[in-house]
C-alpha cells in the first residue's frame, strides 16, 4: 500500500504555517491571498478556498484584491515554501523510512506499517493529525498504485482510500489537469472534448499512440491505474546542512558553542568524506522573538552571519574558532531556538604556493586574525562600511568615496591612470576638519580653525562637482588654498558642502 | 564687450543633449545674447526648429555639427557659407550611407578636407579631437593633430576652444591647448559646450547617457557629469570666467559675424521635368492642363478657361510648372500600371490639378478657394498629397521616384519619436533601477485614453496604482517621466512623405539610410520640410483605396458588371437612404459611432452633404461648438443666421456655421482684411506647432483688421472663436470633398455589391473601425451568406461563389490563426492538381501545413468536407493522426478518414472554437443562443430600443465591440454592443466609470440599464448598473480607441 500526501494551496499553507497560533486561527477562517511580484505590482499566485468561493482568482493585482475588501494578503516566501516541503517530508518520515518528495506531494510506502499504525484509514487519520501539527491541512490518499495515489490526492480533499482494482473507476472523475499534463497536450484533449481521467481511459489506445506518441499513452496507462511506479527514496542532499533545535531555548554561549562545534564537525567531516571542502561557513540562530512578542514584532526573528574564507578549507577547527570569535561580541535580544550550520561546498585546493608572491601570513591564520580584529572594532561602521578589508575607490565623482572590501588571496592587477598628468598628493583628514571661511570677491580670503584664524595667501578655485540628485544628493564646491600659518605656507584643499552650507578643511597637499 | 554661445547641442543629438533646440534659442534671447550656433552629434536633425525659433526670439541661427572623425572623437564644424553647410550635408551623408546601422558613422581626415571649403573647425571639447590627442599622446599628439586640422581647413579657419566646468583636468587640458594655440598662432574661442539649457536639466543629460550606456544612475559613476555646468551661460558670467583670456571672449563675436550662412539660404530646388525640344516647361504644363481640361470638363466655359488661366499664369510666375509635371507623370504611373490613385489635401483645390487627373474633385464646380493650395505670397511650395492602395502598390510608386531621381535625388521625411507617457515611464524607470518587468508593468498603467480628464494626471495615475508619491524614488521618477515628455527620443521614416530635389538632395539636408533597404530618409520631419520650404509628395496608403480596387475586381469577374469610380451613378436615392439610416459599417469615413449618431440629424441626400458629414465630425468643428448649431439648421429647428452680413457668401453653403479651413481663411480675408497669403499664414501659425505669443499676434492682427470694418466686439470675439478654435483639426473642403468621394464610392458599393466590398473589407483587415467580426455580422444582417473556411474551396482570400443565383461570401484562409501564406497558397495549388482523398491525404501533400495549422482547420470545421462528412472532432482525432510524419517506408500509404471516438462539439464549444481560429463566427451570434433567456429577464434586442421613446428606462445586454473615450467628449466613454439583431449604443459618463471602471474596461459580455437617450431617432443608453454577463468562453474582442 502507497500513501501520497498532497498539500492543496500550496502556497497558502506554507505561509499559514509560520502564522502565529492566533492570527493562524482567524486566517484559516478568512479569505487570504499570497502575493508575489516586484514590489509595487504584487499579484495573487495563490487563494485559499473561501477567497475562491467569493471570486477572488490567482492573477489579481493588490489593487484589485484590496478593493475587493475584507481580505487578508501575505507575501510569498519561498524559504518558507522550502521548509514546509522539509517539513512535509519529516512528517512522512515518521511513517516510513521511504519517502519520495514529488513536488507539493509526498509518497510514501506503508507496505508493512500496518502493525504499527492500525489499518489504511487509521494510518490516513494518524498522517492527517499529525500533519495538523506541522500545521497541514492534508489531502491524503492510499492506493496500491502508487501513481493512483499521488493523483487521487491531488484531486480529492480529505482521505481517500482506493481499494484495489477500483483504482480506473475511482480516478474516473477527476479532471485531466491533475495529470502531469503539458499545456500543448492539454489543449489537444480538450479540443477533443476529452476532460476527465474517464474520458480519457475510454479512448482506443492504438489510435492514441498513433495521435499522441508515447506521452499520450502515459498518461492514458496513468489514468486507466495502470502503471507500475517505483518509490524512489531521495537523493542524498548536495547541500551540508546541519541543524539543532533546543527543547528549551538557550541563552548562554557557552551551551551554543557546544552545539556548534559538535555541528561543524560533523558537517566536516561529511565534506571529508566526500573529498569536497568549504569556502563558507553560514549560521542561522532562530531567536524565540515571537512567542514574546505575540506576533506583532518587526523585531529580528533570527540571527544570520556569514563566514566567507579566501580559500576552501576542510579544518572544523578553524571554522569553529572564527564563528566563536565572532560570538563572543554578540548579545542576542532573545533565547536561541534553533541553531542552523550550512556549509557551502566547494573542491579543495591544491594550488601550490607561488614562490615569487610575497611572504603573507597562513590564509586560514589571517582569516582567525582578521576576525579577531573584527570583534574589537566592530563589523561595520556607521555608514554602513565594512571595518576589516581593503579599501577600494567607488567610481563616483564624489571625492573620498570608498567601500571596504575582504582582503583577496589573488594579486590585484594594478589600475591604469589614463591621466598622465602631475598628481600631488592629498593628505586627508579624517574626519574633515570644519572651518569657516572669509570671502572677498567670491574668493576664500580667511580661514578660521578652532580660535586661530588664517590669512590665505592664494586660492585657486573653485571646482565644483554635484551628484546622486535622485537619491541623497551631494554638490559642493572646492578650493586649494595657501595659507600662511606659523610654520609657513601650507597648501590645503578646503570644500564648501552647498546642501549643509557647511565649510570644511578635506587635507594638505603635498 | 558680448559673448555668443557657438557649441551647443540640442536633446536632437539623441541622448547626448537634454533640451529642445527652441529652448535653446529662448534662453539664449533671454540672457541678451545675439546669436548662437547649434551643433547636433552626426546630424542637423534640430536645425529647423532650432533656425525657426532664433527667428522668432530674433537671434541669428548659426548651423553646423559635431561629426565623428575615425578614432578621434567629435569635431565641431561651422557653416560658413551656404558652400559650406553642403559640404556638411554631404559628409554626414557619406558617412551615414556606408555605416551600418547602429555603428557610429565616422568620416576620414581626407574626407574632412575634400569637404572643408566654407566650415569652420573648432577643436572640441573633451570628446573632441585636441582632448582626444592630448590624452592618448600628449602635446605632441596635439601638435601633429593641429598640423592635419591646418592642412584641411586653412589657418583662418581653425580655433582653439576652451571651456571651463570647474574642473581641475579640464583646465590642465586648458593650459595644453593655449599653449598649443599660441605656438601655431591660432585663435582662441571660449564656449560653454552646452548640452542643455538651464542648470537643472543635467539631471536629464544623467538620464539620457545611462539610457545611451544601458546602465542605471546608481551604476553609472563617472559616466555621469561631474557637474551642472554646460548649461547656457550668461555673457556676464561668461567674460568673468575668461577673465584672463578676454581674446578668447572677443573672438566668439568675431566668428559669429564671420559666420554667413542660416537656413534661410538653404538654395533648395526642385527638379525641372524633361520636355520636348520644342516646347518649354510651362507651354508642355499648359498643354497638358487644357488636353486635361477638355476630357473633363467636356465643354470649357469661360468661367472655367478663366480659373485655369489664373492658376496657369500663377504656376509660371512662381516656375512651379515642373512640380505639376512630376506629379503628373507619376500619376500617369499609376494608371499605367493599374494602382489607383487620388490627390487629396488642399491640391483638390486646383483646377489644374483636376484637370491633370491629380485629384478628381471639381474645384470650380465646387467653388473652392485656390489660395488655399497656392498663393504668391506665401512663397512656399504647395503640398500635393496622393493617396494610394496601401500596399505593394504604394511601394512600386515610391520606388518609381527613386529610380527616376536617384538615391541622392530623392528620400522619405523623417518621422521625430518622442517620449511619451508609456516609453517615459518605462525608460525612467529603467535607469532608477526597476527592472525590467517592473518598469514595463509601470508604464502599463499610464493611461492611453484620447480624452485625458483634467485630474488624470500622471500624479493621478501614480497614486491611483498604489505608489507613494512622497518615497522620493518615485517622486524623482514622476518628475523625470513628466519632464522628459515630448523629448525626442528617435528618428523614424514617415508613412508617405518622400522629398525630391533637383541636383544632390543631400546638399540640403543629410540623409540616413532607412531600415528598409533601398531607401533613404532626410533628417527632418515633415512640419520642417514645409517650414523650410522643401517640396514633398505624400504618397499615403489608404486601405480603402485598395478596397475599392479589390472590389471592383470581384465585382467584374462575379457580377459582370464593370464599375468606373469616376463615373459612379450619383445622387443614388438607396445609398442616400442607407446613410441616413447610419447604416454605415465598413463605409469610408462615415462608419464611427459619433458619425454614425449624426448620420440621422444631418439627413445627407446629395454629394454635398456628404462632404459636409465628413468634416463635421472632426475635433475643430466639435471643439468649436459648431455640430450642434449645423445640424439643427439642417433639421430646421435652428434659423439660419451668420455672425455678420459680410460673411454670408462664404458661409451660406455650410448654413451660416463654418465646417472648413477655407471658410476660416475667407471670413479673415473679409472681415480682417487678409490677403490670401497672409489668410493661410493664419492657418498655419495656428497648426501643430502654435506659440500663446503668436496666436495673441494674431488676434491682435484679426480684431484690427475688423475694427477696420466696423465689426462689433461681440461679432468679434464670435469670430475669433471660430478661427481659433477649428483651425487645427478642421478639414480643408477639398480634402473633404476628396474623401467625400471615397465614402460615397464605399457606400455605393456597399449597397449594391454587398459580397463584394465585404469580401474586399476582409482581405485589407486591419483597416477602418470595426473587427471582421462585426463586418461579417452587418453583412450577415444585410443576407449575404457568409461560408465558413472550407479547405476543399476556400482560397487565400475571401472569395464569391454562386449558390442557385445568389452570390455568397467564402471566408478565406487568411483568418486561421496562425497560417503562413505560403501554407495557404501551396494548399490552393495543391486542390488543382487533385482534390484531396483525406486529411491524410491533405497532410501529405501540403507539408508546409504544420500541425498546428491541421489542428486549427480541424478546430474551426474546415477539414469537415475533405471527404466523407465528418464533425469537427473527427477532423481532430484525424488531424492528429495525420500531423504526425510517417518515415519513407510508410509515406505512400494515405489513410482513409473513419469516425472517431470523440463526441461532437456542442454549440458552445463550436463558439469557442470558431472565435479562437478565426475571431469570428459565421454561425449565429453568440447571443442569439442566449435570447429566450435574456427576454425572461426582461433586456431588449438592439433592434427593439429604436422604437423606444426619451427618457425611457431599458436592458440591453450584447457583446462589447468597441469602447471609445475620444478627447473631444469630455470624458464620456461610447461604448457599442453587438447582438444578432444589430448594435446597442451605450453612453458612460465619467463618475459611472470610475465606480465601474473593472467592467466597463475588461469584460467581454455586459448587460447595460440605463435611460434611453432618442434625439431625431438616434438613439443611445446612458448607463445607470453594468453588469458582466456569462454568455460564452469564445474570444470576442473589442476595438479600443485609446
Amino acid at each position: 500500500m502507497y500513501g501520497c500526501l498532497f498539500i492543496p494551496d500550496f502556497p497558502v499553507q506554507a505561509a499559514l504555517r509560520i502564522e502565529p497560533e492566533d492570527s493562524r486561527e482567524r486566517l484559516l477562517h478568512s479569505p487570504l491571498a499570497i502575493l508575489d511580484g516586484p514590489a509595487n505590482l504584487l499579484r495573487a499566485v495563490a487563494v485559499n478556498r473561501i477567497a475562491r468561493s467569493l471570486g477572488i482568482e490567482i492573477g489579481m493585482t493588490k489593487i484589485q484584491l484590496e478593493a475587493c475588501g475584507g481580505i487578508f494578503l501575505r507575501k510569498r516566501s519561498l524559504v518558507n515554501e522550502d521548509s514546509a516541503r522539509a517539513a512535509l517530508v519529516d512528517c512522512a518520515s515518521e511513517f516510513s523510512p521511504r519517502v519520495q518528495l514529488i513536488e507539493d506531494a509526498v509518497l510514501l510506502d506503508l507496505t508493512g506499517t500496518r502493525r504499527l499504525f492500525g489499518d489504511a484509514r487509521a494510518t490516513a487519520e494518524k498522517l492527517s493529525a499529525r500533519g495538523k501539527e506541522f500545521g497541514f491541512e492534508l489531502h491524503i490518499a492510499f492506493s496500491s498504485n502508487p501513481d493512483t495515489a499521488v493523483y487521487a490526492a491531488r484531486g480529492f480533499s480529505g482521505i481517500t482510500i482506493i481499494p484495489s482494482g477500483h483504482e480506473a473507476i475511482k480516478l474516473a472523475p477527476l479532471p485531466i489537469n491533475v495529470l502531469p499534463v503539458t499545456s500543448e497536450m492539454l489543449e489537444i484533449l480538450d479540443g477533443w472534448g476529452i476532460r476527465t481521467l474517464g474520458a480519457l481511459a475510454a479512448l482506443p489506445s492504438v489510435e492514441i499512440v498513433e495521435r499522441l506518441g508515447p506521452e499520450g499513452f502515459h498518461l492514458q496507462t496513468l489514468a486507466r491505474a495502470k502503471t507500475t511506479k517505483t518509490l524512489v527514496p531521495g537523493e542524498p542532499s548536495s547541500e551540508f546542512i546541519e541543524s539543532f533545535e533546543f527543547e528549551e531555548p538557550i541563552e548562554t554561549l557557552e551551551s551554543l558553542t557546544f552545539i556548534l562545534n559538535r555541528l561543524i564537525q560533523q558537517a566536516c567531516s561529511r565534506l571529508r568524506s566526500r573529498a569536497l571542502a568549504t569556502n563558507e561557513l553560514r549560521l542561522t540562530l532562530d531567536l524565540e522573538v515571537r512567542q514574546r512578542r505575540s506576533g506583532n514584532s518587526k523585531g529580528k526573528e533570527r540571527y544570520e552571519r556569514a563566514w566567507k574564507l579566501p580559500l576552501p578549507v576542510q579544518d572544523g577547527k578553524v571554522l569553529f574558532r572564527l564563528a566563536h570569535l565572532d560570538l563572543e561580541a554578540m548579545t542576542f535580544s532573545a533565547p536561541i531556538k534553533r541553531a542552523t550550520i550550512q556549509l557551502v561546498p566547494v573542491k579543495p585546493r591544491f594550488a601550490q604556493a607561488d614562490l615569487f608572491t610575497p611572504a603573507a601570513p597562513e590564509a586560514e591564520q589571517l582569516e582567525i586574525t582578521l576576525a579577531r580584529i573584527r570583534s574589537v572594532v566592530g563589523s561595520v561602521d556607521e555608514n554602513g562600511i565594512a571595518c576589516v578589508g581593503s579599501p577600494k575607490l567607488l567610481d563616483t565623482h564624489k571625492p573620498d568615496s570608498f567601500s571596504v572590501e575582504p582582503f583577496s588571496s589573488l594579486p590585484r592587477k594594478p589600475q591604469r591612470c589614463c591621466l598622465c598628468l602631475p598628481v600631488l598628493s592629498l593628505h586627508v583628514f579624517r574626519p574633515t576638519l570644519v572651518t569657516s571661511v572669509e570671502l572677498n570677491e567670491e574668493k576664500p580670503s580667511s580661514i578660521s580653525l578652532g580660535r586661530r584664524t588664517f590669512r590665505v595667501v592664494a586660492a585657486f578655485g573653485p571646482w565644483r562637482s554635484s551628484g546622486d540628485w535622485w537619491n541623497a544628493a551631494w554638490a559642493r564646491e572646492e578650493w586649494d588654498v595657501a595659507l600662511k600659518t606659523s610654520e609657513g605656507i601650507g597648501v590645503y584643499r578646503i570644500f564648501h558642502d552647498l546642501i549643509r552650507k557647511q565649510w570644511f578643511v578635506e587635507g594638505v597637499l603635498d | 564687450m558680448q559673448y555668443v554661445e557657438l557649441h551647443a547641442r540640442s536633446a536632437f543629438s539623441f541622448l547626448e543633449g537634454a533640451s529642445l533646440p527652441e529652448f535653446l534659442a529662448y534662453t539664449c534671447a533671454q540672457h541678451g545674447m545675439s546669436a548662437m550656433a547649434l551643433l547636433d552629434r552626426n546630424g542637423v536633425y534640430g536645425a529647423p526648429r532650432f533656425h525657426l525659433g532664433a527667428e522668432g526670439y530674433g537671434i541669428k541661427a548659426h548651423i553646423g555639427a559635431e561629426v565623428s572623425v575615425a578614432s578621434s572623437g567629435y569635431l565641431p564644424l561651422l557653416a560658413e557659407s551656404r558652400t559650406g553647410y553642403q559640404n556638411l550635408c554631404r559628409l554626414i551623408t557619406t558617412a551615414k550611407l556606408r555605416s551600418p546601422k547602429k555603428v557610429i558613422a565616422s568620416v576620414g581626415i581626407e574626407e574632412l578636407q575634400a569637404h572643408s571649403e566654407g566650415l569652420i573647425c573648432l577643436t572640441g571639447d573633451e570628446n573632441g579631437p585636441l582632448a582626444h590627442a592630448l590624452q592618448s599622446g600628449g602635446i605632441d599628439a596635439g601638435r601633429f593633430l593641429l598640423r592635419q586640422l591646418l592642412a584641411a581647413f586653412g589657418k583662418r579657419n581653425i580655433y582653439v576652444e576652451l571651456q571651463r566646468h570647474f574642473n581641475r583636468f579640464q583646465e590642465a587640458r586648458n593650459q595644453a591647448a593655449i599653449a598649443l594655440a599660441r605656438e601655431f598662432y591660432l585663435p582662441l574661442l571660449a564656449t560653454n559646450g552646452v548640452r542643455y539649457a538651464t542648470p537643472k536639466e543635467r539631471e536629464l543629460a544623467d538620464v539620457f547617457t545611462c539610457l545611451k550606456n544601458k546602465c542605471r544612475l546608481d551604476t553609472a559613476g563617472r559616466l555621469l557629469s561631474q557637474n551642472s555646468q554646460r548649461h547656457i551661460c550668461t555673457p556676464k558670467s561668461m567674460m568673468r570666467l575668461f577673465a584672463d583670456l578676454p581674446e578668447a571672449i572677443a573672438n566668439t563675436v568675431e566668428l559669429s559675424s564671420r559666420l554667413d550662412f542660416t537656413l534661410k539660404k538653404l538654395g533648395y530646388e526642385f527638379p525641372r521635368y524633361t520636355v520636348p525640344e520644342e516646347e518649354t516647361i510651362n507651354s508642355y504644363l499648359q498643354k497638358r492642363t487644357w488636353d486635361g481640361a477638355r476630357s473633363r470638363y467636356k465643354s470649357i466655359t469661360e468661367r472655367i478657361r478663366q480659373q485655369l488661366e489664373k492658376e496657369l499664369r500663377l504656376i509660371e510666375k512662381l516656375d512651379l510648372a515642373g512640380y505639376f509635371l512630376i506629379v503628373w507623370d507619376l500619376v500617369r504611373f499609376c494608371n499605367r500600371n493599374g494602382i489607383l490613385v487620388q490627390g487629396r489635401g488642399s491640391a483638390a483645390n486646383s483646377a489644374v490639378c483636376y484637370s491633370l487627373g491629380i485629384t478628381a474633385v471639381d474645384p470650380i464646380g465646387m467653388n473652392l478657394l485656390f489660395e488655399r493650395f497656392l498663393s504668391e505670397e506665401r512663397g512656399e511650395w504647395p503640398d500635393i498629397d496622393l493617396d494610394l492602395p496601401s500596399g505593394d502598390e504604394r511601394e512600386k510608386a515610391i520606388q518609381y521616384i527613386y529610380q527616376q531621381y536617384g538615391q541622392r535625388g530623392a528620400a522619405m521625411t523623417a518621422n521625430v519619436c518622442t517620449y511619451r507617457g508609456r516609453s517615459a515611464a518605462r525608460e525612467m524607470g529603467k535607469v532608477l533601477g526597476f527592472d525590467e518587468d517592473t518598469a514595463s508593468r509601470l508604464s502599463a498603467i499610464v493611461g492611453t485614453w484620447e480624452w485625458r480628464d483634467p485630474n488624470d494626471t500622471m500624479e493621478r495615475q501614480f497614486t491611483n496604482t498604489g505608489l507613494d508619491l512622497s518615497h522620493p524614488q518615485i517622486a524623482v521618477y514622476l518628475d523625470l517621466c513628466q519632464r522628459v515628455q515630448d523629448l525626442p527620443r528617435h528618428l523614424s521614416q514617415h508613412s508617405g512623405g518622400m522629398v525630391i530635389c533637383q541636383g544632390q538632395l543631400d546638399s540640403v539636408v543629410p540623409l540616413e539610410p532607412a531600415t528598409m533597404p533601398g531607401r533613404v530618409v532626410v533628417q527632418w520631419d515633415k512640419d520642417d520640410c514645409a517650414a523650410l520650404g522643401l517640396v514633398k509628395v505624400d504618397l499615403l496608403g489608404l486601405g480603402m483605396m485598395a478596397v475599392l480596387k479589390d472590389s471592383m475586381g470581384l465585382i467584374r469577374e462575379h457580377y459582370e458588371e464593370k464599375i468606373d469610380l469616376a463615373h459612379l451613378p450619383q445622387d443614388c436615392p438607396d445609398v442616400y437612404e442607407t446613410i441616413r439610416n447610419a447604416d454605415t459599417i465598413g463605409m469610408f469615413q462615415i462608419e464611427s459611432r459619433a458619425q454614425m449618431a449624426s448620420l440621422p440629424r444631418n439627413d445627407p441626400r446629395r454629394f454635398y452633404d456628404l462632404v459636409t458629414q465628413v468634416a463635421l465630425i472632426r475635433p475643430g468643428p466639435i471643439v468649436g461648438h459648431m455640430t450642434n448649431p449645423y445640424l439643427n439648421r439642417r433639421q430646421g429647428k435652428e434659423k439660419v443666421s451668420y455672425p455678420h452680413p459680410l460673411l454670408e457668401p462664404v458661409l451660406e453653403r455650410t448654413l451660416g456655421v463654418p465646417l472648413f479651413q477655407e471658410q476660416l481663411l475667407k471670413m479673415a480675408m473679409i472681415c480682417a482684411n487678409f490677403s490670401g497669403g497672409e489668410a493661410e499664414e493664419l492657418r498655419r501659425a495656428l497648426g501643430s506647432k502654435r506659440s500663446k505669443q503668436r496666436m495673441k499676434e494674431i488676434e491682435a492682427k484679426l480684431r484690427a483688421g475688423m475694427k477696420e470694418n466696423k465689426i462689433s466686439d461681440e461679432t468679434q470675439d464670435k469670430i475669433v472663436q471660430f478661427i481659433t478654435s477649428f483651425a487645427l483639426y478642421g478639414f480643408p473642403e477639398s480634402h473633404a470633398a476628396s474623401f467625400a468621394l471615397l465614402a460615397y464610392a464605399s457606400a455605393f458599393l456597399k449597397v449594391r455589391y454587398l459580397a463584394a466590398f465585404t469580401a474586399a473589407l476582409l482581405n485589407n483587415y486591419p483597416m477602418g473601425f470595426y473587427h471582421p467580426s462585426t463586418i461579417v455580422k452587418d453583412a450577415q444582417r444585410h443576407a449575404l451568406r457568409v461560408k465558413p473556411i472550407d479547405v476543399t474551396c476556400s482560397d487565400w482570400n475571401c472569395t464569391l461563389e454562386h449558390d442557385e443565383e445568389k452570390i455568397t461570401l467564402r471566408m478565406g484562409l487568411r483568418y486561421v490563426r496562425g497560417m503562413q501564406q505560403a501554407a495557404g497558397e501551396a494548399l490552393m495549388q495543391e486542390r488543382t492538381v487533385a482534390p484531396f482523398f483525406s486529411i491524410d491525404d491533405l497532410a501529405r501533400r501540403v507539408p508546409q501545413l504544420n500541425k498546428a495549422n491541421l489542428g486549427m482547420l480541424a478546430r474551426i470545421g474546415a477539414l469537415n468536407n475533405i471527404n466523407s462528412k465528418l464533425h469537427r472532432r473527427d477532423a481532430l482525432w484525424q488531424a492528429e493522426s495525420a500531423a504526425k510524419r510517417v518515415g519513407p517506408l510508410l509515406g505512400k500509404i494515405v489513410a482513409a478518414d473513419s469516425p472517431s471516438p470523440l463526441a461532437q462539439m456542442d454549440t458552445e464549444e463550436r463558439l469557442v472554437a470558431d472565435y479562437h481560429g478565426t475571431g469570428l463566427t459565421v454561425g449565429p451570434h453568440p447571443i442569439a443562443y442566449r435570447r429566450d433567456e435574456l427576454k425572461r429577464m426582461g433586456i431588449k434586442a438592439a433592434s427593439q430600443l429604436k422604437g423606444l421613446p426619451q427618457g425611457k428606462f431599458a436592458v440591453v445586454a450584447g457583446c462589447v465591440i468597441t469602447r471609445q473615450r475620444p478627447g473631444t467628449a469630455k470624458g464620456l466613454i461610447f461604448m457599442t454592443l453587438e447582438d444578432e439583431t444589430g448594435n446597442a449604443n451605450v453612453i458612460i459618463k465619467p463618475d459611472f466609470y470610475d465606480n465601474n471602471r473593472m467592467t466597463v474596461l475588461n469584460e467581454r459580455f455586459v448587460k447595460v440599464s440605463g435611460t434611453v437617450q432618442n434625439q431625431d431617432g438616434v438613439v443611445h443608453l446612458i448607463a445607470k448598473a453594468i453588469s458582466p454577463l456569462a454568455v460564452t468562453a469564445a474570444e470576442t474582442s473589442s476595438h479600443d480607441f485609446h
